[in-house]
């Protein structure tokens, strides 16, 4: 399966270029524009998005306006907005939207929602790859070099969570929340233990690095 | 307990005791008045039955006559002038009586008899006999050295009957009259308070929020004068309300779109630090994340300057005449740098030697109208700047602003273009500040702009005062 490609339309160009770099770094293709008239225009062209990031407040056409478009072609959409009441949130998931983002935002928080999207949709990725391993997210399985290794299933959820994003550090305290769930009370030990296992089994020491003092990260 | 309620009170109580007073004391004078008068009235009776009676007799008789005769003469005589109240009694022997008790009998018990007062030798009783009221007065004619009683028996019961029931009359007459006088009084203290009332249901709709309410009351007495002076209350309340609300609401507003012109360079922060962090950039992408940082924080520091400025200015500005053209030389030196940086040439006319102004705020307010003309200007496009007359204009040839937008682009944080505003650095403070440094000078702020033309901004100070 080739790249996911992701439209933003965002018209701060400083927030635009931030999680443009983030989509970069994550393995996803991508197209910016700075206004809603010519995202909408450009659409005739080139509709083959998997996903959407629309700003509200645009210059052109606003992002509800915009929604529309997006639905014309199947463009699922999450928005990014300062817009925080809860009015306009209403309104937009209302009228369709998949997902809703307050600015400010985390950019783990936005990759991880769009991910989340991208699987309801049906449009992520089933296998991931890390060197000579293979991860089957739909058969739970994991393979080095053709020969099926035995992961416990916390041990998989860590090992998926890195591979999703590799070349960032995931602060251990993210894998907590979004594995073990935010109302685990046991220390950040526990992710440490599960990261020993994954090295031990897949002989992985050197490609999961450890960010002292803040979390792990997997190099390609 | 009301005041109405109370003055009523006080007014019944008063006539209450009128009322009855004089009732009491003039049913007494009456009463004494009827009693006196048939008093009087039987004692002259007498008199002139003693009187006629003992001419006669003495007229008729001599000594020579015997006892029986002498008797039936003066039974005889006596006749002659009696009516039915008559007695005549000689030595405790009735001689003549047409009532019915004996007045010997009843004079014996001196407790049953009041003595009233009386004069030509007459002895006058009064007092109740057989339950009736009766009026007994007597005197004795002496008649060849026999004494005779004459009497003049009367029941005066009627009379006092008709006492009893003139003082039931009084009694009606008052009580109709305490109640005609009670309701009377509370109909009439009740319509003297009612501005009161009136007045009272203003404050309390005024109390509840209702500041634009005011009392009509407009009676010429003490009640008038007060409704008056509460009326002068409740505007000067309603104007200070007024005032405060516009105020509170104004730095909503501002406060909300503050909130809001943060978020967003806060979120670009949040987003460049944390891809830093976390993400194994290659170095020219750190770099570009680095510089958006390093912009961003400027930025914030820009804003941050403006706002203290745009808050700071309520506080009052000192105006003196200054020179314009020093005025102008200064502001050029000023912006110099970022108009050659953005290529836009500043030209300066000067046709007025002094303005009554705040120097620092004026100063501030052209910097900020070049800033806005230069950013909306293309690169070889001059600005000017000319004074004249009480006038202060900055024009340019950029790209102008929607005719929709002028009347809203003088509010905080309105930007026509967000994003090529904030790409040029704006804050949506500029002409929020230009506004109000005029307004602080009383001065007129006319923008005048064609889209693709570019824009004049006048700022119109108010005529010089000639002392």
């Amino acid at each position: 399966m080739s790249k996911n490609r992701i439209l933003v339309v965002e018209d701060d160009i400083a927030i635009a270029d931030a999680i443009t770099i983030n989509l970069q770094y994550s393995g996803y293709e991508y197209s910016v524009f700075h206004d809603g008239q010519k995202a909408a225009d450009s659409l005739t062209g080139d509709h083959s998005y998997d996903l959407a990031l629309l700003d509200i407040m645009l210059p052109g056409i606003d992002g509800f306006a915009l929604l529309e478009y997006m639905q014309k072609y199947n463009i699922p959409v999450i928005y990014l907005t300062a817009k925080s009441d809860a009015a306009s949130e209403i309104k937009g998931l209302r009228d369709g939207a998949e997902d809703y983002i307050i600015k400010p935002f985390a950019a783990l928080t936005l990759l991880v929602r769009i991910e989340k999207v991208l699987e309801r949709t049906g449009k992520l990725d089933k296998i991931l790859r890390v060197r000579d391993i293979t991860i089957d997210l739909e058969k739970h399985t994991v393979t080095k070099d053709g020969e099926e290794i035995e992961l416990k299933p916390l041990e998989f959820e860590v090992l998926v969570m890195l591979a999703k994003h590799k070349k960032r550090t995931i602060p251990r305290e993210k894998m907590l929340n979004e594995i073990w769930g935010i109302d685990f009370y046991g220390g950040t030990r526990t992710v440490d233990v599960q990261i020993a296992n994954i090295r031990k089994k897949l002989d992985l020491a050197d490609v999961i690095k450890t960010i002292p003092k803040y979390g792990y990260r997997l190099e390609d | 307990m009301k005041l109405w309620q109370k003055i009523s009170i006080l007014c019944i109580i008063v006539l209450l005791l009128v009322v009855v007073t004089c009732s009491v004391l003039l049913l007494l004078s009456s009463r004494n008045t009827i009693l006196e008068q048939s008093v009087e009235q039987a004692q002259t009776e007498q008199y002139n039955l003693h009187a006629a009676f003992s001419t006669m007799v003495s007229y008729y008789l001599d000594d020579t006559e015997s006892s029986a005769t002498r008797q039936s003469v003066v039974k005889y005589c006596f006749q002659q002038f009696a009516n039915e109240n008559s007695v005549l009694i000689n030595d405790s022997e009735t001689i003549y009586s047409e009532v019915t008790i004996n007045p010997e009998e009843w004079l014996t018990l001196p407790e049953a008899y009041n003595l009233l007062p009386s004069a030509n030798n007459q002895r006058t009783w009064q007092g109740e006999i057989l339950d009736r009221n009766i009026l007994i007065i007597g005197s004795t004619v002496t008649i060849l050295s026999d004494n005779y009683d004459v009497y003049v028996v009367k029941d005066i019961t009627p009379i006092y009957n008709s006492i009893a029931s003139m003082v039931w009359r009084f009694v009606l007459i008052c009580g109709i009259g305490i109640i005609v006088g009670t309701l009377l009084i509370i109909l009439l203290v009740r319509r003297t308070s009612k501005p009161l009332i009136t007045l009272q249901s203003t404050a309390r709709q005024i109390a509840n929020g209702e500041y634009s309410e005011r009392s009509d009351v407009s009676t010429s007495d003490e009640i008038g004068a007060l409704a008056s002076d509460f009326n002068t209350m409740a505007k000067a309340v309603e104007t200070h309300v007024a005032k405060l609300e516009d105020t509170a609401q104004r730095q909503k507003l501002f406060i909300g779109g503050l909130t809001h012109e943060f978020k967003t360079p806060m979120t670009s922060l949040i987003l460049h630090s944390e891809t830093l962090l976390t993400t194994d950039l290659s170095k020219e992408d750190a770099e570009n994340a680095l510089s958006h940082i390093n912009r961003q924080c400027k930025w914030l520091e820009s804003l941050t300057q403006k706002m203290l400025r745009f808050i700071t200015l309520d506080e009052g500005i000192i105006k003196r005449q200054e020179s314009v053209v020093e005025l102008l030389d200064d502001v050029e030196e000023s912006i110099e740098a970022t108009l050659q940086t953005r290529k836009t040439p500043l030209k300066i006319r000067c046709d007025v030697k002094t303005l009554e102004i705040d120097y620092d705020l004026v100063k501030s307010l052209l910097i900020n109208l070049i800033d806005n003309a230069s950013k909306a200007s293309n690169e070889g496009q001059a600005i000017m700047v000319s004074a004249y007359d009480n006038t202060l204009e900055v024009s340019d040839h950029g790209t102008g602003i929607p005719e929709n937008e002028i009347a809203r682009i003088t509010d905080a944080f309105y930007m026509v273009d967000r994003s090529r505003s904030r790409l040029k650095g704006g804050s949506g403070l500029g002409l929020a500040l230009v506004k109000q440094i005029a307004d602080a000078h009383g001065a007129q702020l006319i923008i005048e702009s064609e889209v693709g033309k570019g824009t004049t901004v006048r700022v119109v100070f108010p005529p010089i005062t000639k002392i």
